[in-house]
């Protein structure tokens, strides 16, 4: 449901989750779903940092716009 | 002749109206070298302006020159400002200098500083438009020269850090007339890409000539406008340009501006473990507060187990019958020590004892006792009881009263 969130707005939604289970209000049932939700977000941000080294792209055709 | 003569005064008074009567001569700017420059002793400077074909009178007078930040030289080239009027007394007119600034650097400080006071009044350097750079750009838009120190130093910079970042570069030109405008269609460019994240623009160090495009408005408005935060990255960490106040970010030096555009894989990496390690210590910390809870609970429980009060129970039983047991002996000592009180208060009224000391016990052949002659007539036979045995005895004589130990 977060793929198509940013690195930034994923880790906002981490942040929130660790929070939500820090304040304690949530039922140990509740806090393992919002863990395992935080770590599969984790794994998402993981596979977003796409880890292929990039070639400078150098624009040749400058009448495009 | 007969026109009217006037006064060398009139002829000079009235060209002198003249000049003051036009508004062009009012306020002119100048631009020449200085020439025959004379300080008087009044704090006046008389010099003269000159470029190739003319020159022109000009006096500074000391009231404006305590104003000015650096005195006049022969040779300075200047731009000066003041009005053009008549010196009545040699018909001469000269231009009163109010103000001047230096050709060239001076110049393009003027520009400068007016363009910036403009933009500034139209709010373009207010915070409320800076956009925040995103945490982790993946596409970097860089608008400057292709063979420029800048681009190398990005690029160096952006592989050390981050080399899964994409880069990609608009070659523009950096200096020179058509600069601008090439800059421009960079910004524009980049920006209407879909997928650029940020976009630094700029140049190496430079003079204030070579870097003079990123004060050019035009670059301004393009900055401005651009959707994408900018980060403006011209010359040295000493240099300020136009661009630099409008982007949403200014990097000192273009190395830098890599250094803010790109974030390091390891610090991202880090900030990712350090929240996967928060997590799992969380829901670690949570699992064991209620597994100490239960242990809680199950203590507090165990005072309801039942085969806690049978144990209790059977505790009881025991103590019971270990006072059973003790009160029991007690009771049977206490019985032996008074049977043998008894056996020895017994012994003492025995007869057996009185048998030892002399006594006998008689019965007759029924074994009943005999303690009185009264009922005797003399044919029985007696059983003598003594203390180690027995005989038959006869009755020889009964004598009836008296002791028996007599007294005769």
């Amino acid at each position: 449901m977060e793929t198509n969130n940013t690195l930034e707005e994923n880790i906002k939604v981490i942040e929130g989750i660790v929070e939500k289970i820090e304040e304690g209000n949530v039922t140990l049932e509740e806090s393992i779903i919002l863990y395992k939700e935080g770590i599969s977000i984790l794994e998402k941000c993981n596979t977003k940092i796409e880890t292929i080294e990039k070639e400078l792209i150098i624009i040749k055709d400058q009448n495009k716009v | 002749m007969n026109q009217n003569i006037l006064s060398v005064a009139q002829v000079n008074a009235y060209i002198k109206k003249l000049f003051e009567m036009d508004y062009i001569i009012k306020s002119v700017w100048i631009q020449g070298e200085v020439s025959n420059c004379k300080q008087h002793s009044s704090g006046h400077v008389y010099f003269t302006l000159k470029d190739a074909n003319a020159s022109i009178a000009c006096v500074l007078f000391k009231g404006y020159r305590q104003s000015l930040t650096r005195d006049l030289e022969n040779g300075m080239k200047i731009i000066a400002n003041g009005s053009i009027s008549v010196y009545e007394k040699t018909g001469q007119y000269q231009l009163y200098v109010k103000e001047f600034i230096e050709d060239g650097v001076g110049l393009l400080y003027m520009k400068f500083e007016a363009l910036k006071e403009k933009l500034e009044q139209l709010g373009w350097f207010s915070e409320q438009y800076k956009k925040t750079l995103p945490y982790y750009p993946r596409k970097v838009g860089i608008v400057t020269s292709e063979t420029g120190a800048a681009i190398q130093d990005i690029v160096n910079i952006s592989r050390r850090r981050n080399p899964f970042i994409q880069l990609v570069l608009y070659p523009s030109l950096v200096q020179g007339v058509d600069a601008k405008n090439s800059i421009v269609e960079g910004i524009r460019y980049l920006d209407a890409m879909p997928d650029i994240d940020v976009i630094i623009v700029g140049r190496g160090g430079g003079s204030i000539e070579d870097l003079w495009s990123f004060n050019e408005e035009g670059v301004a408005k393009a900055i401005f406008e651009a959707k994408t935060p900018i980060i403006s990255a011209v010359g040295h960490e000493t240099d300020f340009t136009i661009s630099d106040f409008v982007a949403d970010l200014r990097a000192p030096t273009p190395s830098a501006a890599a250094e803010l555009a790109i974030r390091s894989i390891e610090e991202i990496q880090s900030s990712l473990n350090y929240f996967k390690q928060k997590l799992t210590q969380q829901i670690e910390y949570r699992i064991d507060q209620k597994r100490s809870l239960i242990e809680v609970y199950k203590a507090r429980f165990e005072n309801y187990n039942p085969r806690h009060s049978v144990h209790q129970t059977m505790q009881y039983l025991n103590d019971l019958q270990d006072r059973l047991e003790n009160a029991v002996f007690t009771n049977v000592k206490d019985l032996n020590n008074k049977l043998a009180f008894l056996n020895e208060s017994l012994k003492r009224v025995s007869p057996i004892e009185k048998l030892k000391d002399g006594f006998a016990y008689i019965t007759d052949e029924n074994g009943n006792h005999i303690k009185s002659v009264n009922n005797l007539h003399g044919k029985e036979t007696l059983i003598i009881q003594l203390f180690d045995g027995q005989m038959k005895a006869k009755i020889i004589e009964i004598e009836k009263g008296g002791n028996v130990y007599g007294d005769e």
